[in-house]
C-alpha cells in the first residue's frame, strides 16, 4: 500500500510543470501583474524623470504615460515608442502634487497601469552624507526620491555651493575632501594634513572652511584645489567639533564640546586679519547654524538653543530639552530644532521665530522620537524641513504645515544634510 | 503440537536430564520403537519429483520462460514509445511558452499558458509510462537469468 502510494506520489511529480508565469504582461505574473516593472518617478526643480524597464515582447506598440496632478485622477499624458524606458515632464509647478504611472500599448487588449509614484517638484533638493554606509546622496525635494548616489570610504560632511553647482564631501578615513558635480562625478581630490569632521561652505568664495584634527586646524580651501588660508584652531578639536560660517558678516564659528556639560564656542572675523574669540563658555556645543539675517549664531546644547548674537549677548531657549540639531531658514533667520526632553521623555522639533522677540512654535511634538538632524529651507514663514530618525534609520520630510511628505530609509547614524 | 511430536520432545528433554547425571560412557543407546517416527507419504496417484527439483525456485520453469520473454519486450516496447511521446509533446509545451513569453496580447496569454501546462502535464505521464516500461523490462530480465 505505501509502496503504491509512493509509485503515485513520484508519477505525479513527474506530471507537474515548473513554469512560471513570466510574461511582464500576464496579469497573473507575480511580479509585474501586467504592468512595467521598475517604474520610478523624481522631479529635479520643475522637471519629472520617469523610468522604468522595458518589456521584452514581440509587437509592443509602445508605452503610454498616465498623468495625475494634486488629487484629480490619472489621464493620459503622453506615448512612447516600445524603445524608449523614460520620460521626462517639464514644467511643473512646485509645491504641487503630481502621480505618474505607465503602461504598455499592445495590439489588442487593455495592460494593466503600473502602480502610481506621486512626487512634489520644488525648487531645492537634499544632499546628504551617510558616514556607516559611506554613500553620499541627492533626495529630490519632496524627501521621497533619490536622484543620485556614491559611495565613499568615510563621508563625514558635505557642503554645497549653490552658484557653482558643486557639492564639497570630507571623507574622513580618507583625509580627503572631494569635489563633486551635481552628477556625483569626482572634479577634485584634495588630501589633508588631519582628519576633516567638519565642512562649511563659503559661497561668496567660492570655497570651503575646513575643520580638521590632527593637526587642529581649519583650512580655506578654493574649487581649484587650491589652500586660500590656513589658520589653527583656538582649541583642541575633538570628533565633536562643529563649526558654521557666516557669509553675509564674515564670521567663523567653532563649537567645541569638552564634556556633555562643558565647552566652548569660539567666533574668528575674517579678512581682517582677525584672531578667534571666545564667544561663550559654560555650554556643551553639539551643532552650529549661523544666521545671515540677524547675524550670530545657534546653538545646539544639552541644556536647549543658545543664540549667541554678534554684540556678545546669549539667550537661551527651551532650557529643559537635550537640542540634538538646528538649522536656519536662510531666508527669515528663524531657527528649527530637533530635540529631547528627557524629563517627560518627549521628542520634539520645532522653530524659534521672530527675533529679537522670539516665539516658539512646535511643529512635531513627540510624533517621530529620536530625531537627531535638521535640515531647514528657505523661504517665507514656517517652511518645511527633512530630518533623520536614528533608531528607524529613515530620514522623513515635512511640509510647512508639518505634513509628512517623503519617507526613505535604510539609512544610518551619522548622517548629515546640506541644502542645494 | 501433535501427541508425537510431544512425545518425542518429552523424550528428547529426558535424555538430556540423564546425561547430566550420568557418564555419557556407561549410558545405554536410545532405542525407540518405529511408530513414534512421522510417517511421510504421497497421495495416492502422486509422481515423485527428482531430488534436484525439489530444490529448484518456483517460477523458473522452463514454461514460464516465453511469458517473461513477451514482458520484457513489452517493456522495452512501451519505454520506447512513451519516451518519443513525452519528447515530442515536451517539444510542443516549449513552444506553446515560448509563443506565451512573447506574446504582447493580454487576452490569449492565460490561455497559452495554460495549454503549456496541459501540454507539460501530458509529456510528464509520458515520461512515467515510459519509466514504468524500463522498469518491466528491467525485472523481467533480471527473473529471465
Amino acid at each position: 500500500m505505501m509502496r503504491g502510494a509512493l509509485l503515485l506520489a513520484g508519477l505525479l511529480t513527474l506530471a507537474c510543470s515548473d513554469r512560471a508565469r513570466s510574461n511582464p504582461l500576464d496579469p497573473l505574473n507575480p511580479v509585474s501583474h501586467g504592468a512595467p516593472t521598475g517604474f520610478y518617478a523624481a522631479t529635479n526643480r520643475d522637471t519629472a524623470h520617469l523610468v522604468w524597464q522595458s518589456m521584452d515582447v514581440d509587437g509592443l506598440l509602445g508605452y503610454r504615460i498616465h498623468r495625475g496632478v494634486g488629487n484629480n485622477p490619472l489621464a493620459e499624458l503622453d506615448t512612447v515608442e516600445p524603445a524608449v524606458t523614460s520620460f521626462m515632464d517639464t514644467p511643473l509647478q512646485y509645491d504641487t502634487r503630481y502621480a505618474y504611472a505607465v503602461q504598455a500599448i499592445t495590439p489588442e487588449g487593455e495592460p494593466a497601469i503600473s502602480t502610481p509614484d506621486t512626487v512634489v517638484p520644488g525648487p531645492h533638493n537634499f544632499w546628504l552624507a551617510d558616514f556607516n554606509r559611506g554613500s553620499v546622496e541627492r533626495v529630490t525635494y519632496d524627501g521621497g526620491h533619490l536622484l543620485g548616489q556614491r559611495q565613499l570610504i568615510s563621508p563625514e560632511a558635505v557642503a554645497y555651493l549653490p552658484q557653482e553647482g558643486l557639492l564639497w564631501v570630507a571623507d574622513f578615513f580618507d583625509r580627503t575632501v572631494l569635489l563633486l558635480d551635481a552628477g556625483l562625478r569626482e572634479l577634485l581630490t584634495i588630501r589633508l594634513p588631519g582628519t576633516p569632521i567638519e565642512l562649511a561652505a563659503d559661497e561668496g568664495g567660492p570655497a570651503v572652511y575646513v575643520l580638521q584634527m590632527d593637526p587642529d586646524s581649519i583650512y580655506h580651501l578654493g574649487t581649484g584645489g587650491q589652500v586660500l588660508e590656513a589658520f589653527g584652531a583656538p582649541a583642541e578639536v575633538s570628533i565633536g567639533g562643529s563649526l558654521a560660517y557666516n557669509g553675509v558678516t564674515g564670521a567663523l564659528w567653532l563649537g567645541q564640546p569638552v564634556t556633555t556639560t562643558q565647552g566652548r564656542v569660539y567666533q574668528r572675523a575674517l579678512g581682517a586679519g582677525g584672531d578667534w574669540a571666545l564667544a561663550a563658555s559654560g555650554l556643551s556645543p553639539r551643532r552650529l547654524a549661523a544666521d545671515p539675517i540677524n547675524g550670530g549664531c545657534w546653538v545646539a546644547t544639552d541644556a536647549g538653543v543658545v543664540k549667541l548674537d554678534p554684540a556678545g549677548g546669549r539667550t537661551t531657549f527651551l532650557p529643559e530639552m537635550q537640542v540634538w540639531d538646528v538649522s536656519v531658514n536662510t531666508a527669515n533667520g528663524d531657527c528649527y530644532y530637533v530635540g529631547w526632553i528627557q524629563a517627560e521623555d518627549r521628542w520634539q522639533a520645532g522653530r524659534i521665530h521672530g527675533w529679537p522677540d522670539a516665539k516658539i512654535a512646535v511643529i512635531l511634538d513627540n510624533s517621530y522620537n529620536s530625531l537627531v538632524r535638521i535640515q531647514a529651507l528657505p523661504g517665507p514663514g514656517q517652511t518645511g524641513f527633512i530630518t533623520s530618525q536614528s533608531t528607524t534609520g529613515r530620514i522623513l520630510r515635512f511640509d510647512g504645515a508639518g505634513q509628512l511628505m517623503g519617507v526613505l530609509e535604510n539609512y544610518s547614524f551619522p548622517l548629515e544634510f546640506a541644502l542645494e | 503440537m501433535s501427541p508425537r511430536l510431544a512425545l518425542l520432545g518429552s523424550l528428547l528433554a529426558v535424555g538430556a536430564l540423564a546425561g547430566q547425571t550420568a557418564d555419557s560412557s556407561d549410558r545405554a543407546p536410545l532405542a525407540l520403537p518405529p511408530e513414534y517416527f512421522p510417517v511421510w507419504s504421497l497421495p495416492p496417484g502422486a509422481v515423485p519429483l527428482p531430488a534436484a527439483d525439489t530444490l529448484a525456485l518456483p517460477g523458473t520453469d522452463s514454461r514460464q520462460r516465453p511469458r517473461l520473454k513477451s514482458a520484457r519486450w513489452l517493456g522495452v516496447g512501451a519505454a520506447a514509445l512513451f519516451s518519443v511521446l513525452a519528447y515530442q509533446t515536451y517539444q510542443q509545451a516549449d513552444a506553446a511558452y515560448r509563443a506565451y513569453r512573447r506574446s504582447a496580447n493580454p487576452t490569449e496569454l492565460d490561455a497559452l499558458f495554460k495549454e503549456t501546462k496541459r501540454l507539460d502535464r501530458r509529456a510528464g505521464w509520458y515520461y512515467a509510462g515510459a519509466e514504468a516500461g524500463l522498469v518491466l523490462a528491467t525485472v523481467s530480465v533480471v527473473l529471465g537469468r
